[in-house]
């Protein structure tokens, strides 16, 4: 019996340390996929492997329509309390997520960005979605983003 | 501190377990995995909500019941499998209760995975209840005692062996990268204080500061990426637990700080696989034999 319980546990010994060598094998070099899926347990276990070096957003450009003086959220947020906040922040990203593909959240969220615009200032502005673009070196220098396309505009009257 | 790097079985032969502490251990676990498998439910109930599922094989069988009693169906699966993580951490010593839970836990987190992407959180919780099935506290015969040192010693390697692979990747990746001429991977720490700096419409100061810590962070990340990628090997060196427990909860509570990626479940088994490890603790004076 002894002899037998000893065979067996050299045989889970193999077994166990050669799924270990499978299993990292797998993970490395071919992940085994069905409908490029990964096989249930085997994982890629690449985890934020990979990192952009250049941070991509949806900037707000805000223009006085009496005057067309204009400025960008990130430099004037400090004078328009309920804009600077991390809510409208994501609510104008969202924006730019599902402009193209879901047009009636689009339409909701833009009654919300309105209704804070509204409430922030007195005055008739325009503002414009736009995409922007910003690396950690030059915006450390001097704040610099570089602008892109305007996605969206429209204007808001108190 | 004297590092040994020898066959790592025979190195934890040389340390007697007390198996008093090695039930707590399976206890603790089997403990944890009951909140967990509440979490799991509550993680499903909210992916469910966002997406369709594509049952993975292992909940196959789910296809065969109508869309709306599925999730009932995978309510009983949970109830069950917290009664027997329940069973299990009454009588931890019994294989047959951990084999059921196991198997049971197994389907959880396939359920969890069938959503797009895999749910890998709990993957090294799925390895160690695998594993920890064959550890068997107050076993008298030899090599009962072998075996059970054995699959201690498989767990930590699994658990500690999916922070290499996640290790492997960056390395990989980063040269990858820079090839390519851009060695953003150096320090991703910049690139996140520049998206909350955005996010937040700070001034220029805010990260300007951040700047002048950046061989600091490039420094703590490429010693993070080393260690991750060598933490195979943790098992090899039976002195150093609590300082390897140590340092991969520091790591999670690091990136949970900075990158807002929380692996919770994952902090708590290092705790309980490496910092209770009952392979190295003494009676009485255990912060003599081993390193912190």
């Amino acid at each position: 019996v002894t002899k037998r319980v000893a065979r067996n546990f050299r045989l889970e010994r193999y077994a166990i340390i050669g799924f270990m060598a499978f299993y990292i094998f797998n993970s490395q070099f071919v992940t085994p996929r069905i409908n490029d899926q990964e096989i249930y347990p085997f994982f890629q276990w690449s985890l934020h492997s990979t990192v952009d070096n250049t941070h991509k957003f949806i900037q707000v450009r805000l223009t006085r329509i009496p005057g067309e003086s204009s400025c960008l959220l990130q430099n004037c947020a400090y004078a328009l309390p309920p804009v600077r906040s991390t809510r409208f922040y994501f609510l104008v990203q969202d924006m730019g997520r599902v402009q193209n593909s879901d047009p009636s959240s689009f339409e909701e969220m833009r009654g919300q960005l309105e209704a804070i615009l509204r409430r922030s200032t007195a005055q008739t502005i325009r503002y414009e979605l736009i995409e922007a673009k910003a690396t950690p070196r030059e915006f450390a220098k001097g704040g610099e983003i570089s602008l892109g396309r305007v996605i969206y505009q429209g204007i808001v009257a108190p | 501190m004297k590092l040994s790097f020898q066959n790592p079985i025979r190195e934890l032969a040389k340390f007697r377990v007390d198996d008093t502490l090695l039930q707590n251990l399976l206890r603790s676990f089997y403990g944890v995995l009951v909140i967990i498998d509440y979490w799991q439910f509550m993680s499903l109930v909210k992916m469910s909500n966002y997406a369709e599922a594509v049952w993975r094989w292992p909940v196959a069988w789910l296809t065969y019941f109508a869309s709306n009693e599925q999730g009932m169906i995978l309510a009983v699966v949970l109830i069950c499998t917290m009664a027997f993580h329940i069973a299990c951490m009454l009588h931890p010593a019994e294989t047959g209760k951990k084999s059921v839970a196991f198997v049971l836990f197994f389907m959880m987190v396939a359920a969890s995975s069938s959503f797009g992407k895999m749910d890998h959180h709990l993957y090294g919780f799925m390895f160690a209840s695998f594993t920890l099935i064959f550890v068997k506290p107050f076993s008298n015969r030899r090599l009962e005692v072998a075996r059970t040192r054995f699959y201690f010693w498989a767990t930590q390697t699994m658990v500690l062996g999916t922070y290499s692979l996640a290790g492997l990747w960056k390395v990989r990746k980063l040269f990858q990268q820079g090839i390519d001429g851009d060695w953003a991977n150096l320090n991703p720490v910049l690139l996140q204080v520049t998206r909350i700096s955005i996010q937040n419409y700070s001034h220029n100061p805010d990260l300007g500061r951040w700047i002048h810590f950046a061989p600091l962070t490039m420094s703590l990340w490429i010693i993070m990426v080393v260690a991750e990628t060598f933490a195979f090997f943790g098992s090899w060196f039976p002195k150093q637990q609590r300082l390897i427990g140590v340092a991969i909860i520091l790591f999670h509570a690091s990136t949970a700080y900075l990158f807002e990626i929380y692996y919770l479940p994952a902090a708590i088994l290092a705790a309980l696989l490496f910092c209770a490890n009952p392979y190295v603790e003494r009676h009485g004076s255990s912060s003599k034999h081993a390193l912190l």
